[in-house]
């Protein structure tokens, strides 16, 4: 599949979610994040590290949700 | 009047992640073969779907530890947790098999965490935690 078309698709398919969800969700930065890289995909400017950080904070998010709940 | 609000925040951050994983999941979230490899843009539509998904899980723990969520938040979030762990260290392989054009491997793993994706997405909306289509 043609990379810049995944990532156009991507980028349009992010920048609708705003208006459905309005500002003040928790959620936003995050998907303005994801549109950032997305378009830079598209441009071909997008970085390694920017991908990387990427992982990285999926992997903590991933790490705070399986956490074990503390006592009630 | 403040547990409402979180209430709603949560359904409304939920709500996105409806859209975002629809559209994720119609583009990188399909049956992989040898014939049709796992690219990085695809891997990059891969975690992006995860992480958006996450999210609403983490909006959902995090009001749910605040006292904002459902009664049944608790027992929700360990019933899911089960399948979240398998998560990341198959995510690990995956970058490193993608990485290093490994994909035979790179194929089964995707192919394992597109069938996970969809389980959490599915347990999580028996549960009553809506997390998109």
């Amino acid at each position: 599949m043609n990379a810049a078309l995944i990532f156009s698709i991507i980028e349009k398919g992010l920048t609708v979610i705003p208006l459905l969800i309005q500002a003040g969700s928790t959620v936003m930065p995050l998907i303005e994040r994801l549109r950032a890289v997305a378009k830079g995909g598209t441009e071909g400017t997008v970085t390694i590290g920017e991908l990387e950080a990427l992982e990285r904070d999926l992997d903590a998010a991933l790490d705070e949700f399986n956490a074990p709940l503390p006592p009630a | 009047m403040r547990k409402y609000v979180a209430i709603v925040m949560v359904a409304l951050s939920l709500g996105g992640c409806a859209q975002l994983s629809a559209v994720s999941g119609g583009i990188g979230l399909i049956t992989k073969t040898i014939q049709n490899p796992v690219t990085e843009q695809e891997l990059f539509a891969i975690e992006a779907s995860m992480r958006i998904v996450v999210e609403a899980l983490l909006t959902y723990r995090r009001a749910c530890l605040a006292g904002s969520a459902d009664k049944n938040c608790r027992s929700n979030i360990e019933a899911i947790q089960p399948y979240t762990k398998q998560i990341k260290p198959l995510l690990v392989e995956l970058r490193s098999f993608v990485k290093n054009d490994d994909q035979i491997n790179a194929v089964v793993v995707y192919n394992r965490l597109s069938t996970l994706y969809t389980t959490v997405k599915s347990s999580a909306a028996q549960l009553g935690i809506p997390l998109g289509a």
